[in-house]
């Protein structure tokens, strides 16, 4: 018994070897299996289609790559710095030809010292922006995109060992970036706000006594839209959209974006609004993620409609 | 002289090229989001396949697949079947033609990306999952004609760099060239 089965496996590890159609067959089951491993039904018996489970596996290469690319980020713009400066000194040398290295001189000097005082400028902005905040922040630096072409996220050098925790906002001083979906010791997975999975409470303009409510979701690389807002209250391109806290994931308040376009609603049909993310997220480099825990979202959400009750701001125009 | 390379070297090589591939393809978004969308892990998939070596490169797709799940937002698997079958196909191109030729490598890289997008796509709308368009493209077509061109003009000069990794010069083009018309013959 025992002989046959050694027979057939050592026999269906050669045809493995020799036939590639067979070895084409197993490696197909064996993603779809891990394709099922998404499907897992969770703890209320509700099947998943959140694509970052099983968690384990991608944590841990996550964790071990962070150190890699947090180093390359710094190469790489290290790299692009210095390309930068060399295109800048040869637009200076063919205007000036006959002061050509005094000015190359001069003009390298006043491009460190611009760019020092524009970095600290950042960092102040930063620093003032994080004293304001109620909730205690990490600041992080984006270290990674996503690999798939098809999902907006991006990694962060900040982790569990910082206090990051899954759910947690990442913003800029401009406006929201995204929330943390997984979180490696070392590193974290942010999903966009651009992103199609994403999905945030907001609202229209002040942040008392809005009727304009909705919810924001991702729609393309560069583009939100807000759905759920009735069709009766008037809303105009350039308003601020700001998040509501209903979602308990962002606290209200903060700066999701600006109203692009304004598909018209009626008193039937809701408003459908692009909005146009504030964060600059193509170019994001340091991020804070907000410690913020539901309960005190929950705590914010509820002093406001104490505001809203006391002070019962005007009403918005309607149609 | 030169020495193509064989065995565990090949092995390791290939490793190394994942690896790279992997990296560059979280990280050179960073600089560009262009460059984010070339598929690295699919081009070391499409050359390894394209060396006529079918168990390495089925293996080469399905590892390149797993990292590329591993280091992304998406679901588990779906890179893996996309690459295993890229494998697949550039092996079976290798099989039938001499994959050394340029147009060859043009047209393996094409048709390996429109599958590998193809499935991708496919196996997300199948499972639900929501996925965003690449940049400044709003169709699935739109994007996956995006990724092809993008992939082509990359895929020369990276398979010139591939050939000097491996070691697969003229001399090996000129045997591979002539073992592929003596099997012409006997065909």
């Amino acid at each position: 018994m025992a002989g046959g089965a050694l027979i057939t496996s050592v026999s269906f590890k050669g045809a493995l070897k020799h036939n590639p159609t067979l070895l084409l067959v197993v490696l197909l089951i064996v993603h779809m299996g891990l394709v099922s491993l998404n499907r897992l039904p969770d703890q209320n018996g509700q099947y998943s289609t959140d694509p970052s489970r099983p968690r384990f596996i991608k944590v841990w290469l996550m964790a071990a790559l962070a150190p890699f690319q947090t180093f390359t980020v710094s190469l790489v713009s290290a790299a692009s710095t210095t390309w930068r400066r060399y295109f800048e000194l040869l637009a200076v040398a063919e205007e000036n030809k006959q002061l050509r290295e005094r000015l190359n001189q001069l003009q390298e000097e006043l491009t460190k010292v611009k760019e020092e005082a524009k970095l600290a400028e950042q960092l102040r902005a930063l620093v003032n922006w994080q004293k304001e905040l109620p909730y205690q922040v990490v600041v992080a630096r984006v270290i990674a995109r996503d690999a798939n072409q098809w999902f907006n996220t991006v990694v962060i050098n900040r982790g569990s060992l910082s206090g990051i925790s899954r759910y947690h906002p990442v913003v800029t001083p401009e406006g929201v970036v995204g929330r943390v979906t997984e979180v490696a010791p070392n590193a974290s997975r942010v999903l966009l706000i651009t992103g199609e999975r994403h999905g945030a409470g907001a609202l229209i303009g002040q942040l008392a006594g809005s009727q304009a409510r909705g919810v924001v979701k991702g729609k393309s690389e560069y583009l939100c839209e807000m759905s759920f807002l009735a069709g009766t209250i008037k809303i105009e391109p350039g308003e601020l959209v700001l998040t509501s806290g209903q979602d308990m994931i962002y606290p209200p308040g903060l700066v999701i974006g600006r109203v692009k376009e304004v598909q018209i609603g009626s008193a039937t049909t809701p408003y459908l609004l692009k909005v146009e993310p504030s964060a600059p997220l193509a170019r994001l480099d340091q991020v804070s993620v907000l410690l913020v825990g539901q309960e005190q979202i929950r705590r914010a959400v509820e002093e406001l409609e104490e505001i809203e009750k006391q002070e019962k701001p005007p009403a918005r125009k309607k149609r | 002289m030169e020495k193509e390379a064989h065995g565990s070297g090949r092995v390791l090589r290939i490793t190394g090229c994942l690896l790279v591939a992997a990296f560059a393809q979280t990280t050179l978004k960073n600089l560009s989001a262009w460059l984010g969308y070339i598929d690295w892990l699919l081009l070391v998939t499409v050359y390894i396949g394209l060396l006529r070596l079918p168990r390495q490169a089925l293996l080469t797709g399905a590892v390149a697949g797993f990292l590329q799940d591993n280091f992304s937002g998406a679901p588990l698997g779906v890179s893996g079947i996309a690459k295993v079958l890229v494998a697949y196909l550039a092996n079976w191109v290798s099989a039938k033609v001499f994959a050394e030729r340029l147009p060859v490598r043009i047209a393996t890289v094409a048709g390996a990306t429109i599958l590998d997008l193809l499935t991708h796509f496919s196996f997300y709308r199948m499972l639900n999952y929501s996925i965003s368009p690449l940049v400044g493209t709003y169709s699935p077509a739109r994007a996956i004609l995006f990724g092809m061109i993008i992939n082509l003009i990359v895929a020369i000069p990276f398979f010139a760099l591939l050939d000097w990794v491996f070691q697969i010069g003229a001399r090996q083009r000129l045997r591979r060239a002539e073992a592929m018309r003596g099997m012409r013959r006997r065909r």
